[in-house]
């Protein structure tokens, strides 16, 4: 607190006490004096409050990480890393599961609702059907790990637009939990076709399960890079 | 010392920071009782020191307007936001010339309106990922947070010194409460993001402290001041209005200090009433005795003194750099502090 009371005003005092050819401007002393003390007490609280948040920051640190056993262990924390970039996988993963499973409760309710069978009569000519914006592609039977199951979609040129390139791009099948299989035991022939206006071509779709499959039901999307309304749902199901 | 520069630059770093913030307000309901009151304290007229030290600092660096924007808009919607909030909490009247939010609206509106600035000022800092990388971005981000933290310690300071209506309190209390309270958040801060910006990120942002403290204590000071002899009109806010809200100032723990015991007991007995139940009168007599104890005119010496190491501090952290005009007006915010005349 500024106070004339107090140090500064001493130093002032004892100037009282020198030769007058002693020369100095009235009150220096004290200014210089009180503005040392201001600025030395600001300095102090700074760097004190400095320390503490340095200090708290570090107890947090503490608190959530036990950091100084991580570092001490370097395999720890790269087995750290993996975890958690599996963990983020995961979660990515069963976002993935819930919302093909959900985009798959609405083509059924939307199948039912036209009064349309929730799976096709043919077993080998699975039929593609229009919900929404996604063509479901289904075989009636399950698929057993080992083998392979074909189906065939048949795709046709509007006729309102210009011959279309279609190339097809595929996603893994995922399954329950957090099983999946490769997007390579997806094949589709031809991967890459031509639709001239009002020509219909056939596009074969082959999914070879892999021995150690697990059961469950399993989905993939196919898309075609050129078109984003062109978008497929394979889904099939895996028994033991 | 060059006025002129600095008011410019305040004016046009405030406008372009203005403009930045009506950006981030969504144009969507509830606008009545939310997205209009947002743009209303910043639109007062404020003085824009904030995002000024961020985009200037930015530039002393190296760093262009564009670098700082983000960063410079967050920091003002947060600095209305705690405006909007002190004043429901000081139970203010007056913000720039006109009834605080909480009058001309309600206390439920104010903090509510207070909240939503708190979180769009979010906003800006996300968009700094794009514009300054992830890594600056990050950084930047952890000194908001740990600024608004800082605020609010030092907030919670001096709400409980007048709940237990403190009058022990020493110019160390003060110095401790200001920079929690004001400094890191008008100075400190914004001079740090700035620099960081500017340098892209190669500069240590600790070098700015003691600038940015003294800077903001000589600040502060000031403005307490400001608000018991100034001029209603040119402060904006009831002269006066301080005392009324039993705020700790430097003049007001000075003159408790060097006042009789008597005098002492007045104030005590004063600042022990609720806001409402305060006087002007009882007010008026202690902005008396302030006067009279030479309190003011202490304050003053302190904020001179403290202005006067923040240029010391400027010059051994600024000199080395290319003379701007960007730096000329950070100097001339400081020489501007040591000439103030009241």
């Amino acid at each position: 607190m500024p106070n004339p009371k107090s140090g500064p005003q001493k130093n002032h005092n004892t100037k009282k006490d020198k030769k007058p050819d002693d020369f100095s401007w009235p009150g220096t002393d004290r200014v210089v004096g009180k503005a040392q003390h201001i600025i030395g007490a600001a300095v102090n609280i700074l760097e004190e409050e400095i320390a503490a948040g340095i200090l708290a920051a570090k107890n947090i640190e503490k608190k959530l990480i036990d950091v100084n056993k991580v570092r001490s262990d370097p395999n720890e924390l790269m087995g750290r890393i993996r975890r958690d970039s599996h963990e983020l996988l995961d979660l990515f993963l069963d976002a993935f599961t819930s919302m093909t499973q959900q985009m798959n409760a609405v083509v059924d309710a939307v199948k039912k609702e036209n009064g349309q069978s929730a799976t096709p009569e043919k077993p080998d000519e699975p039929k593609t059907k229009p919900a929404a914006d996604v063509l479901v592609l289904k075989p009636e039977q399950p698929v057993k790990p080992g083998k392979m199951v074909s189906m065939t979609l048949s795709l046709q040129d509007d006729g309102t637009e210009k011959p279309a390139t279609i190339v097809f791009r595929k996603t893994d099948l995922i399954g329950p939990g957090h099983e999946k299989i490769g997007l390579r035991a997806i094949t589709i022939t031809p991967g890459t076709l031509l639709l001239k206006a009002n020509e219909q071509k056939d596009v074969s779709i082959t999914v070879k399960v892999p021995r150690k499959a697990k059961a469950g039901r399993y989905n993939a999307f196919l898309s075609d890079i050129n078109n984003r309304e062109l978008c497929i749902l394979v889904a099939i199901e895996v028994i033991e | 010392m060059n006025d002129t520069l600095m008011k410019n630059k305040l004016a046009e770093y405030g406008a372009e920071t203005l403009k930045g913030i009506y950006a981030f307000i969504p144009k969507k309901e509830p606008q009545r009782y939310l997205y209009e009151l947002i743009s209303d304290y910043p639109t007062r007229g404020g003085k824009g020191f904030r995002p000024g030290l961020c985009i200037a600092s930015c530039k002393a660096f190296g760093g262009s307007f564009e670098d700082a924007k983000y960063s410079a808009v967050a920091l003002e919607m947060l600095h209305n936001a705690f405006l909007i909030h002190d004043d429901v909490e000081d139970e203010s009247h007056y913000r720039r010339n006109r009834p605080t939010l909480h009058e001309s609206n309600n206390r439920a509106i104010a903090i509510n309106v207070g909240d939503a600035m708190n979180a769009l000022s979010l906003q800006p800092l996300w968009y700094n990922r794009r514009l300054l990388g992830e890594k600056l971005a990050q950084q930047i981000f952890m000194e908001v947070q740990q600024m608004v933290m800082d605020t609010t310690e030092g907030q919670a300071l001096e709400l409980g010194w007048r709940k237990d209506n403190r009058c022990d309190l020493t110019e160390t209390h003060y110095l401790q409460m200001i920079l929690k309270k004001t400094c890191w958040y008008t100075c400190i801060r914004p001079l740090r993001i700035g620099a960081l910006i500017g340098s892209k990120g190669t500069v240590d942002p600790d070098r700015f402290n003691k600038l940015g403290y003294f800077m903001g204590a000589a600040f502060q000071i000031q403005d307490d001041i400001l608000n018991l002899v100034g001029e209603e009109s040119a402060y904006g806010k009831e002269i006066g209005g301080d005392i009324m809200e039993g705020k700790r100032t430097l003049m007001l723990i000075d003159l408790i200090a060097k006042c009789a015991p008597t005098e002492r007991k007045r104030i005590q007995k004063f600042l022990a009433l609720p806001i409402r139940e305060r006087t002007e009168a009882n007010a008026r007599e202690i902005l008396n005795w302030m006067h009279r104890y030479e309190a003011i005119t202490c304050a003053k010496e302190t904020s001179q003194y403290l202005a006067g190491a923040a240029l010391k501090e400027f010059y051994t952290h600024f000199s080395s750099l290319e003379d701007t005009e960007d730096k000329a007006f950070l100097e001339s915010l400081i020489l501007y502090m040591i000439n103030r005349r009241y």
